[in-house]
């Protein structure tokens, strides 16, 4: 399905009629659309999935005469109707058939409308346009089997990144796909095949209601064969799991073995944890160290920065001493002092009495407890005395320069250390041995899940093989219990018949998980041929084998979405891998004389898929756009065009520029006055201030084969912003 | 999509057509009525305009298939 030509007219925010025509030559497949933010590529998209199904999610039935543009509403008079439609110029089935979607209301009061009506009609346009009612959904129909509605956002996806859409609801795009790949309509064959038998069966009941032997057997068997295609049906699902675990497990083994036993890591480990060990410990050194000097500091009270005032200080004492200002006279050499003269301090001679009151008061008191501040201080100014503070603070300036070695020392360590640690981490970083452990790890689980498995399967081929028997030995008994006669050769015909719809449904059945499993690799074929490719951080596309979802596995580990564009490039190899699948699968049928209807190439509207996307990865999903489907219209504002530039201009993509209010009517004169006229663009809408610069991009310079700037009058930009 | 063989923009070579031989080849291993029935089972369930035609009916038709399909 290739979209030539979209019409919107007074629809969300595009007023009176536009069209935006689409180039399908078939020298390039790319579109550009280029407009600023704001200006209605979002809402182009928006448009096109309401033409193809009627509805807008953020829009129900009696809100949605609100798709028709404001300003038609808000101009037309109350009791009439206004109507708002988008119509799209498709190529289908090799036919150019033309589709609009009508939404239509009439105006009830200054803010009521009625609940809008929406048509969906095929439009003639021989001479006079006629619109065709599709009443019997034939087109609607056309639509939906070529973009099922769940798939539509990953086709023509707008704003967010892809990856959001697409790898989200598994529920929801796993029943898409299943839709996309007809696999529901194949489990319809096979349910319908069942209930031919199961018609049959009926039949031969009816055909021996008198023969109950015939009927208890019929029943037995029945319940046989039923509890039989149960069995099978859990021995498929374990095989099947066995099959995923057994590719899981040989995955993880090759890897392995490619990343070797991992001894080169772990003996980084080792060091690293060496390295760490001797960190931790020259740190513990230094707070050790550091704890030393301020115990010193605070211990030496100061007294090394004071040691330049002794020498007064002792001259100071000495004079005191000297004049006996001091109270040298509580002090024991003065107590001396006056014991060794003749008379005492009151002058009298001394006698007995006097003698002795000095001696005890000496012995007693002086000796012990008096003035012991004043006789440490003189003795600690002393420098020759043992407890001076000179000798104190040669101590303490002898300890603190140890402390401070030792603190150098271990800071040497710290940082040695530290440089040490932060190679091996670097070395270790680059080295697989997390992905080595993780591997390790699931080699193990996976080898205990493919032995139950096998415990599994092995159980239920023996109870299979058993209630084979079972059933062969009731097909015998009913053999012998058939009817005599003509009933006999009617049995036999349903018989046959009965046996036939058995192995139509079991065909099915295994065609099913033939082509289950071809899409499975096929479909993991083509999607890694994408993505590994150009994946330049080494992750792989995985398919999951049970959902058919997408997945991408780096480092061991497998993630459902990754930023910086991997996603991106994945939905997208993705989504190009599905529609190119779906298309061999019908020629392939066809060719077995089976028509699933023709499949056309696919388009694909992508607004800003370059949002949050590594410029690695905005190359690699330009590059792959180019060439992987026959339509791809991009809608880009200018910063993201700049990042792919480079790329798309290597594809010669037709670039269009919206202009702001650009009218049908009005496209071909401004296409005249426009430089590079035959890419000036045909649509824009009622945002003039946010579109008074656009530019040329001198596309018409890229197609001749040189890439120059624009030769015309815009001088490589283009003034717009008409306004009507 | 690209899945036809023809070239791409510039004579870019496109990739070509997927295989699903694994179906052809389980189609093969039938005799020509099984193969003949199985398209007119496909054919009355998948393809378009299915939808069309009533379930009861398609189960008659399908029966008439299988019966045909006997000789």
């Amino acid at each position: 399905m290739i979209i030539k030509e979209l019409r919107i007219c007074n629809f969300l925010v595009f007023p009176g009629e536009q069209v935006l025509e689409f180039p399908t030559e078939q020298d390039t497949n790319l579109i550009v659309i280029l407009a600023p933010n704001n200006t209605g590529k979002t809402n182009v998209i928006r448009a096109l999935k309401f033409l193809f199904y009627g509805h807008l999610p953020d829009c129900s039935d009696l809100t949605a005469y609100r798709l028709i543009y404001d300003g038609a509403r808000g101009a037309t008079r109350i009791g009439a109707e206004v109507s708002g439609w988008v119509e799209v110029r498709l190529e289908l089935d090799g036919e150019e058939l033309t589709l609009r979607r009508t939404v239509k209301t009439r105006r009830q009061s200054k803010d009521q409308f009625t609940t809008a009506e929406v048509m969906f009609t095929k439009v003639l346009r021989e001479g006079k346009l006629r619109l065709i009612l599709d009443s019997d959904g034939i087109y609607q129909a056309k639509i939906r089997t070529m973009v099922p509605e769940q798939l539509f956002d990953a086709f023509y996806f707008k704003g967010e990144p892809l990856d959001g859409k697409l790898l989200g609801g598994v529920g929801a795009i796993r029943a898409s796909l299943a839709s996309f790949l007809h696999e529901d309509r194949w489990g319809e064959v096979e349910e319908a095949a069942e209930a031919v038998r199961q018609q049959y069966t009926r039949d031969l009941g009816r055909l021996n209601a008198r023969n109950d032997e015939y009927n208890e057997l019929l029943g037995e068997e029945d319940l046989v064969r039923n509890y039989l295609l149960k069995e099978q049906e859990k021995l498929r699902k374990a095989k099947q799991d066995l099959e995923e675990a057994t590719a899981q497990f040989n995955d993880a083994t090759s890897r392995l073995q490619e990343l070797g036993s991992g001894s080169e890591a772990e003996k980084l480990v080792a060091q690293l944890r060496d390295a760490r060990a001797k960190l931790d410990a020259a740190k513990r050194a230094r707070e050790r160290a550091d704890a030393e000097i301020a115990r010193l500091v605070g211990a030496s009270r100061g007294i090394p920065f004071l040691l330049g005032a002794l020498p007064s200080a002792r001259r100071i004492l000495a004079q005191l001493q000297e004049e006996n200002i001091l109270p040298s006279d509580v002090s024991e050499r003065f107590v001396n002092r006056v014991l060794s003269t003749r008379c005492c301090i009151c002058g009298r001679e001394h006698d007995e009495q006097t003698r002795k009151a000095w001696t005890q008061y000496k012995e007693k008191t002086l000796s012990v407890d008096l003035n012991r501040g004043l006789s440490d201080l003189l003795s600690a100014v002393q420098d020759d005395h043992m407890n001076s503070y000179a000798r104190q603070s040669q101590e303490t300036a002898k300890r603190l320069k140890a402390a401070m070695e030792a603190r150098g020392k271990a800071l040497e360590y710290v940082a040695k250390n530290e440089v040490a640690g932060a190679d091996i981490e670097k070395r270790l970083q680059n080295s697989p041995i997390e992905e080595i452990r993780a591997l390790t790890q699931q080699v193990r689980q996976e080898a205990n899940s493919r032995e139950q498995l096998n415990g599994e399967i092995a159980r239920l081929e023996d109870s299979i093989n058993l209630t084979q028997k079972n059933l062969r030995n009731l097909k015998e008994k009913l053999e012998k219990a058939r009817p005599p006669g003509a009933m006999a050769q009617k049995e036999k015909a349903i018989q046959a018949a009965r046996m036939r719809a058995e192995k139509l449904r079991l065909l099915i059945q295994q065609s099913r998980e033939v082509l289950n499993r071809s899409f499975h690799e096929l479909l993991q074929q083509s999607v890694s041929e994408y993505y590994d490719r150009a994946a330049y951080d080494g992750s792989k596309a995985r398919i999951n084998r049970a959902t058919l979802l997408p997945a991408i596995e780096a480092n061991g580990q497998v993630h459902g979405n990754l930023g910086g564009g991997q996603s991106q490039l994945l939905a997208l190899a993705y989504i190009v891998s599905l529609s190119r699948l779906r298309k061999s699968l019908h020629s392939q049928m066809k060719a077995l004389g089976v028509g699933f209807g023709k499949v056309d190439d696919q388009s694909f509207f992508l607004d800003s898929p370059f949002n949050h996307v590594s410029q690695h990865y905005a190359h690699a999903v330009a590059r792959f756009l180019e060439g992987n489907a026959r339509q791809v219209v991009l809608l880009l504002a200018r910063h993201q065009w700049n990042l792919v530039r480079e790329v798309l201009e290597e594809a010669r993509p037709h670039i269009l520029v919206f202009e702001p209010r650009t009218f049908k009517e009005d496209i071909p004169a401004r296409r005249a006055r426009m430089p590079c006229g035959r890419r000036i663009v045909n649509v824009g809408t009622g945002a003039p201030d946010a579109m008074r610069d656009t530019w040329c991009l001198g596309a018409g310079c890229i197609r001749a084969g040189k890439r120059e700037r624009c030769r015309g009058s815009c001088a490589g930009r283009i003034r717009s912003g008409s306004s009507r | 999509m690209s899945g036809s063989s023809s070239s791409g923009p510039k004579g870019k070579s496109r990739k070509g057509e997927v295989q699903l031989g694994s179906l052809v080849g389980l189609l093969e291993e039938q005799d020509k009525a099984m193969r003949v029935l199985f398209a007119k089972a496909l054919n009355l369930y998948v393809s378009p305009g299915a939808d069309e035609t009533s379930d009861s009916e398609k189960l008659d038709r399908l029966k008439k298939a299988i019966e045909e399909s006997l000789g």
